[in-house]
């Protein structure tokens, strides 16, 4: 008898623990959602990319938590410090197979970006997305806007932005014999269109003549492919996009006068005809340790890169300057274009409501800012100009206000990088190298241009 | 005594044992050849739809202008690496190595061997610094140290350094086939050379040289089809350049095809451009087999050693 009673009790009390195992584990049941993410610098100091994120979904959880949701989101980001190539085709590869397991929810990459996935029907259209959310997106500067949209849609939300610059080496300047008035007056002077690439042509003799500099060390620019190299032809007087036909621009007499420019840099034995052979290292290593007087073509996010070269902020105050890329001309209008980065949400994301929101919570305005100090890029809200750790950063704050007046972005065409791609390798390269005259290059580069693009470019002269 | 092998069973028997290798052939070498080579007929690009435009990719070559200046860079460098280093070189590197003691000459061997087990961009980025236009590289810092001016050297000679930095590699393949060639002829003919009072140059003239004859014509034809469709140490140290100088048609196929940076992907006519390659190869084999004999090498041997 007792035994029975003592197994019914056991019986008991054991479905008795389940029940009430299973009632406890069911209220505290939580409901985890993935997101997956893919960034990159590939610059070191943009990792803020990726953290900016995580802090976004941190925030989230802890919203979620207080409102009792029982969802909690995680997000699985990586950041990409290799090449863009290598990036840009694992973006395209995975994009294209169409499989939501292969693609990510959320993608960092540039604005130049847009408009082949957008055309290719790989994102997700956001207008819907950022009408439901002004109290953020208005307070965006609404030129980022025209990175991101396509055909008249937006397709993407701006990251970050940056502007473009030359830097130049004042102390070099000082030994060559300028006077600290005019050092300190360059950026002034170009602003108002008084100092031009000539007189940057100038300056780099100047230095080489007084010795402070060795030869082919006056003046040294980006090595690679970029959207720079439009600039030049902007700062030329020439323009590279039709928006009325939507089609490229090849102007005749402005990308002659480019390439002119470069062939005086190499004929004046200023910058080396092999400067597109020499590294990125190679070159911040020189120009922080001032063995070259002027970095031309270069960008607001290398201050922050230059000091991971061994340079201090103090260091760099002091002894380089910097200011947006001159006119060609006197009298014409200085140049700094963006290359803007963008989020974007591909078609295959099967959490695009809350891949939307995390990108939101992250384009917080500390989060924002956080960003661009780090990593030397610019703010993207109005509200960032008046957030203190953004207002008292003495470098955003000089480039932004000596840049953004003359902003600009590569057009959103689709093949607008096969323009960046012909004006470098069959353009102002041939030139540098000495293998053709600067008008044989305009001759080919046109040729080159219709080869690739077909129709979608129109000649002028 | 050679079993005949004509018994039922006996060839399926053989087809099983190379169906392994041959599924491995399908599937990496074949497919994909098939595949390109349907591709090439299309003007794919980045939005990835198959819309056929016949033989429209193959028009457009004969207009590329820049076709016969890669064309001609191609057969520079594939020849020229083929017969520079490949061939010479790996047979001078085969017969010194063996002609002095085994154990130096394994340890020549292991370090002619270690560019080839470098990965491709350490190999490159090592390169770069070598032949780095500053007095910060190799080559232009010991100029330096001699009082004389910096050569920007991937500038002035861009094939000449594809084909060196190439061929370091491709030596060392050769070299292994050879030596071990050299070594198993039989040591009775070097001696016997050697009582009739032969110098090493008529004893690598006259024995060793006919002996190797396969090794050395299966080099020729397998180095030839290597060097023709290899761009990966091209793209990393020179990108093709300075100006198509050293772009050779692989390169110029998967730069179009899959430079994204500063282009949108066009893979219709890279493909047509690696089918060209492909065609060309196979030709460029049959052309070897033919002149080689190579079906000799392959027939069964005539005497059996027991």
């Amino acid at each position: 008898m007792k035994r029975i009673v003592g197994c019914l009790g056991l019986i008991t009390a054991l479905v008795l623990g389940i029940w009430a195992f299973s009632a406890a584990a069911q209220e505290q049941e939580i409901k985890t959602v993935t997101l997956r993410a893919w960034t990159i610098g590939p610059d070191l100091p943009s990792v803020t990319r990726k953290l900016n994120l995580e802090a976004a979904v941190e925030r989230l959880n802890k919203y979620l938590k207080a409102a009792g949701a029982n969802v909690q989101v995680e997000i699985e980001a990586t950041f990409h410090t290799g090449t863009w190539d290598d990036y840009k085709r694992a973006n395209l590869l995975a994009l294209q197979t169409g499989d939501p397991t292969k693609i990510p929810d959320i993608i960092f990459t540039c604005h130049d970006d847009v408009a082949p996935y957008a055309e290719a029907g790989y994102l997700t259209c956001l207008d819907e997305y950022v009408a439901k959310y002004p109290e953020v997106y208005e307070d965006f500067f609404s030129y980022l806007w025209d990175a991101c949209r396509y055909k008249g849609k937006i397709w993407a939300i701006p990251q970050d932005t940056e502007a473009r610059v030359f830097y130049y080496r004042k102390d070099l300047l000082r030994e060559a014999g300028y006077s600290d008035e005019f050092i300190e007056s360059i950026p002034d002077r170009v602003v108002k269109g008084e100092f031009t690439l000539n007189d940057i042509v100038d300056v780099g003799q100047r230095l080489l003549e007084s010795g402070v500099v060795e030869k082919e060390h006056a003046i040294w620019h980006r090595p690679t492919i970029g959207v720079d190299w439009l600039q030049f032809i902007r700062a030329f007087g020439g323009e590279i996009y039709d928006p009325e036909t939507g089609k490229l621009v090849v102007d005749r007499s402005a990308t002659l006068a480019f390439f002119r420019f470069m062939k005086q840099l190499v004929d004046l034995g200023l910058t080396p005809r092999a400067m597109t052979q020499i590294a990125w290292p190679e070159l911040f290593t020189a120009f922080v340790k001032g063995q070259v007087g002027i970095y031309l073509a270069a960008g607001s996010w290398q201050w922050a890169e230059m000091q991971g070269y061994g340079a201090t902020e103090e260091f760099l105050w002091e002894n380089v300057g910097f200011a947006p890329i001159p006119a060609g001309e006197k009298g014409g209008r200085p140049v700094s274009f963006s290359r803007p980065g963008v989020w974007l949400i591909p078609s295959a994301s099967q959490h695009k409501d809350l891949a939307f929101l995390v990108i939101t919570l992250a384009s917080s305005v500390d989060l924002a800012t956080r960003h661009a100090i780090k990593s030397g890029h610019l703010a993207i809200r109005h509200s960032q100009l008046s957030y203190v750790p953004y207002a008292e950063n003495k470098f955003l704050k000089t480039v932004s206000e000596l840049c953004a007046p003359f902003g600009g972005i590569s057009p959103n065409h689709p093949q607008a990088t096969v323009y960046w791609d012909v004006l470098y390798k069959d353009g102002f390269v041939p030139v540098e190298t000495g293998v053709m005259t600067p008008e044989q290059a305009l001759e080919h580069f046109i040729r080159r241009m219709k080869d690739r693009l077909g129709d979608e470019v129109i000649v002028r002269d | 005594m050679v079993q005949s092998r004509r018994r039922q069973g006996g060839y399926f028997r053989v087809f099983l044992f190379l169906a392994p290798g041959l599924l491995l052939i399908l599937l990496f070498f074949l497919a994909p050849a098939i595949i390109t080579a349907v591709m090439g007929f299309t003007n794919m690009d980045y939005r990835f739809q198959w819309n056929f435009i016949g033989l429209g990719n193959y028009v457009r070559m004969l207009h590329d202008f820049l076709i016969p200046k890669i064309a001609v860079n191609t057969l520079i460098f594939t020849f020229g690496t083929l017969v520079i280093f490949s061939i010479f070189f790996a047979l001078a590197l085969a017969l010194t190595t063996t002609s002095i003691g085994e154990r130096s000459g394994l340890f020549f061997q292991a370090l002619w061997l270690l560019p080839r087990y470098t990965p491709p961009v350490v190999y490159a980025v090592i390169w770069l610094w070598i032949l780095s236009p500053t007095k910060g590289g190799l080559l232009n810092g010991l100029r330096d140290l001699m009082g004389l001016p910096p050569i920007p050297w991937i500038l002035r000679y861009p094939l000449g350094v594809i084909i060196v930095t190439n061929g370091v590699i491709g030596t060392s393949m050769g070299m292994l086939i050879f030596s071990s060639a050299i070594k198993a002829i039989p040591r009775d003919y070097l001696w016997a050379a050697r009582v009739d009072g032969a110098s090493w140059f008529q004893e690598v003239r006259y024995i060793i040289l006919p002996l190797i004859r396969w090794p050395l014509m299966f080099i020729t034809a397998y180095q030839t089809l290597s060097y023709l469709t290899s761009y990966e140490y091209i793209l990393l140290i020179t990108g093709g350049g300075p100006f198509h100088a050293s772009e050779v048609w692989s390169l110029y196929a998967y730069n179009l095809a899959f430079s994204s940076y500063g282009g949108t992907f066009e893979f219709g006519y890279g493909a047509a451009l690696a089918t060209v390659l492909i065609v060309v190869g196979a030709l460029a084999s049959l052309v070897y087999w033919r002149i080689f004999r190579l079906q000799k090498m392959m027939a069964p041997p005539k005497i059996e050693v027991l």
